[in-house]
């Protein structure tokens, strides 16, 4: 028997990495951070709803469409509020508000799909969680499975397109040098064009799963932002493989690591008695202390700290104590 | 068409106008004239009427000797009927309680800016927003998950500070009291920006390296600038619960106290106390008068029509931002001499 505080740790992990890898993307490319990014989720979310309790299948098979749908309102987003607003020159912080009224905007229209489905079907389409009609191997909950295959098997895909095609290698360039890369030729927009898409599918992917273990809400989204930003900044924004650390660190450390505190009890430090249950009831905190001590220890991120520093430390240290 | 007492209307209005007056002047000093994107606004709002209404029901709690009968958060219907009995009959009291309440919300601001201020004052623009907005967060859900704060999701009372004025008199009494917070702070913010401590803000958003350039220690401008903001807002946090008599931690979103201040800001002009005030009485009196007219509307759509307020909002400002990004009060150009007076010096050294 697999303790279900696993199954939710891996599945929650897993729901991160999906939507930082998206996030860090935009950022790359576009060098702005989408505030919108956890409405893109809950759209997804909302497909599963509607193959949850409409359809009475599972959400499983709708995630294609949830991808395209995700896909197509990030790529929206782009190209009907973005693109214009950098072509009349923008500065980022504009470009950061134009994201955030982005957000409240699928936020009102999120409702107002919610209120529509439950007038018309007669359904209840908050706190809905998918449970019910997930399958179980050996024990083992389908969607701590089926989230794990697709992570690895975006990641493997992600990391074949960056580094063994074209298509990657100019994507890569425009991530380093936007107007460097267009002076060579290379089309900005249809990368751009592509990030947009593959980030508001994956966060579409991701809030299929998150259906699976949170119940879904309108506001799922945007009470799952700050967690998506602190994963991807304690990641360090510069790399996608910064993204999927800052992913596996937060989600572990956030959904483990109370649990695995508040089973000691209570500890004595100094004479004042810590109850350590009470880490339970401020479990949503951790990842927005994680970041706040990765930002005050390594400023540019996890993946921003020289490691070849560090080894070239620990091997000098060795070194001396072996000569003695 | 509903009948609606308009007196009852202003006298609803004019408390949220001048709470979202101060929340907007707090972040055009923030935005507007040092260029920090502050995108965690509800997090100094929040602070300030969350430690004022804490402490404000249990600063008397202590001082009447009620922990020996009663638990502040268990029993805390008893415990503030017992302290509004006291505050009725005793009106000096009332009124130091109420200055010690908004004074704890300023200072609770002002602290909460100091903490937002350990980024603000490293990163770059893009990473600032996003610390600053999952910063923003942590109070809030700090609040609505931990019960001995603010009383969980339940929330808390605050005692009603105005309980010796005669309840005829009492709207009249309260809207004196935010229109003269409102006017001061007003004054103190114009006061701020167009004293040479403005201009250096505004070189320093114009030009960072340029201010280095002149021995401006930026640092501690940006780090001075989010405390005072943060005191304004905090303020305005704490008239917020004056107005709501109690404190609920989930109703404390990021759409209310970041938003609704961004897109204020706007569309009133950014750099432009003038422009803050203005955007903050249209967008508070649209959004009302829709909550008036809802009731109309309501039957002809298949949902509910609070949703169509974000989506107006938000398709306006995408629309004020492509079209006339400078707002409907564009920023003055800072006075300098004008040519005549600058000759008439020059002529003075050219004869010496």
């Amino acid at each position: 028997m697999v303790e279900p505080i696993i199954i939710g740790t891996i599945v929650f992990t897993n729901i991160l990495i999906l939507s930082s890898i998206g996030l860090t993307l935009t950022y790359l490319t576009t060098k702005v951070p989408n505030f919108a990014h956890g409405s893109f989720l809950t759209i997804g979310a909302y497909v599963g709803v509607y193959a949850f309790s409409i359809q009475e299948i599972s959400p499983y098979y709708y995630i294609p469409f949830a991808f395209l749908i995700g896909g197509s309102v990030a790529l929206l987003q782009y190209k009907l509020v973005l693109k214009p607003l950098m072509n009349r020159g923008a500065n980022i912080v504009i470009l950061m508000i134009a994201t955030l009224t982005v957000d409240v905007f699928l936020f009102g229209l999120i409702n107002i799909i919610a209120d529509w489905l439950t007038t018309t079907y007669k359904i209840y389409v908050t706190y809905v969680i998918f449970k019910r009609l997930d399958f179980k191997i050996f024990d083992i909950e389908g969607i701590a499975i089926i989230s794990t295959i697709f992570v690895i098997l975006i990641c493997t895909l992600l990391y074949i397109l960056l580094y063994k095609t074209r298509f990657g290698i100019s994507m890569r360039a425009v991530m380093e040098n936007p107007s460097l890369s267009q002076i060579l030729g290379i089309n900005i927009d249809r990368v751009l064009t592509f990030s947009w898409f593959l980030s508001g599918g994956l966060a579409g992917l991701a809030g299929i799963f998150y259906g699976f273990q949170i119940p879904i809400n309108t506001t799922a989204g945007q009470t799952f932002l700050p967690i998506i930003f602190a994963a991807s900044i304690a990641g360090g924004l510069n790399s996608l493989f910064g993204a999927i650390l800052g992913g596996i660190v937060v989600g572990t450390l956030s959904m483990y690591l109370p649990y695995y505190l508040s089973r000691f009890g209570s500890i004595e430090i100094l004479n004042i008695k810590i109850s350590l249950i009470e880490i339970l009831r401020v479990q949503p905190l951790i990842p927005l202390v994680i970041m706040a001590i990765v930002l005050l220890i390594f400023p540019k991120g996890l993946m921003g700290i020289n490691y070849s520093k560090i080894t070239y430390i620990i091997k000098n240290t060795i070194k001396i104590q072996w000569r003695r | 068409m509903a009948e609606i007492n308009y007196l009852q209307l202003t006298l609803d209005l004019v408390p949220w106008i001048v709470v979202y007056v101060l929340i907007t002047l707090s972040l055009n000093l923030e935005y507007g004239y040092t260029g920090i994107p502050n995108f965690g606004k509800v997090l100094a709002v929040a602070a300030g009427a969350f430690f004022a209404g804490s402490l404000s029901g249990i600063i008397p709690y202590y001082f009447l000797g009620l922990n020996s009968k009663y638990d502040f958060y268990e029993n805390h219907i008893e415990v503030m009927s017992e302290i509004n009995k006291v505050l009725r009959q005793d009106s000096w009291l009332s009124i130091e309680m109420l200055i010690i309440m908004l004074t704890i919300a300023t200072l609770a601001g002002a602290s909460f800016g100091f903490i937002g201020s350990y980024p603000a004052i490293r990163l770059k623009e893009d990473y600032l927003g996003m610390t600053l907005l999952a910063m923003g967060e942590i109070l809030v859900i700090f609040g609505y998950t931990y019960e001995r704060f603010v009383g969980g999701t339940l929330g808390i009372f605050i005692p009603s500070f105005l309980g010796f004025v005669p309840l005829e008199n009492r709207p009249y009494v309260r809207i004196a009291i935010y229109i003269g917070i409102g006017i001061a702070i007003y004054i103190i913010v114009r006061k701020f920006v167009n004293s040479p401590l403005g201009r250096v803000l505004r070189a320093i958003r114009d030009n960072e390296n340029l201010a280095i350039t002149f021995g401006k220690d930026i640092i501690s401008y940006r780090k001075k600038i989010m405390i005072y903001a943060g005191a304004i807002a905090g303020l305005a946090g704490g008239l917020l619960i004056l107005q709501l008599g109690a404190v609920i931690a989930s109703s404390y979103t990021r759409y209310l106290y970041t938003f609704l201040p961004w897109i204020m800001i706007i569309v009133g002009g950014t750099a432009n106390n003038l422009g803050a005030v203005t955007g903050a009485i249209i967008f508070v009196t649209s959004n009302r008068l829709i909550d008036v007219y809802k009731a109309e509307i309501k039957e002809i759509l298949p949902f509910d029509v609070v949703w169509l307020t974000p989506i107006m909002l938000s398709i306006l400002l995408i629309l004020i931002l492509m079209f006339r990004p400078q707002g409907l009060i564009p920023e003055k150009q800072t006075k300098t001499l004008s040519e005549k007076e600058i000759y008439e010096i020059l002529n003075k050294y050219k004869k010496k």
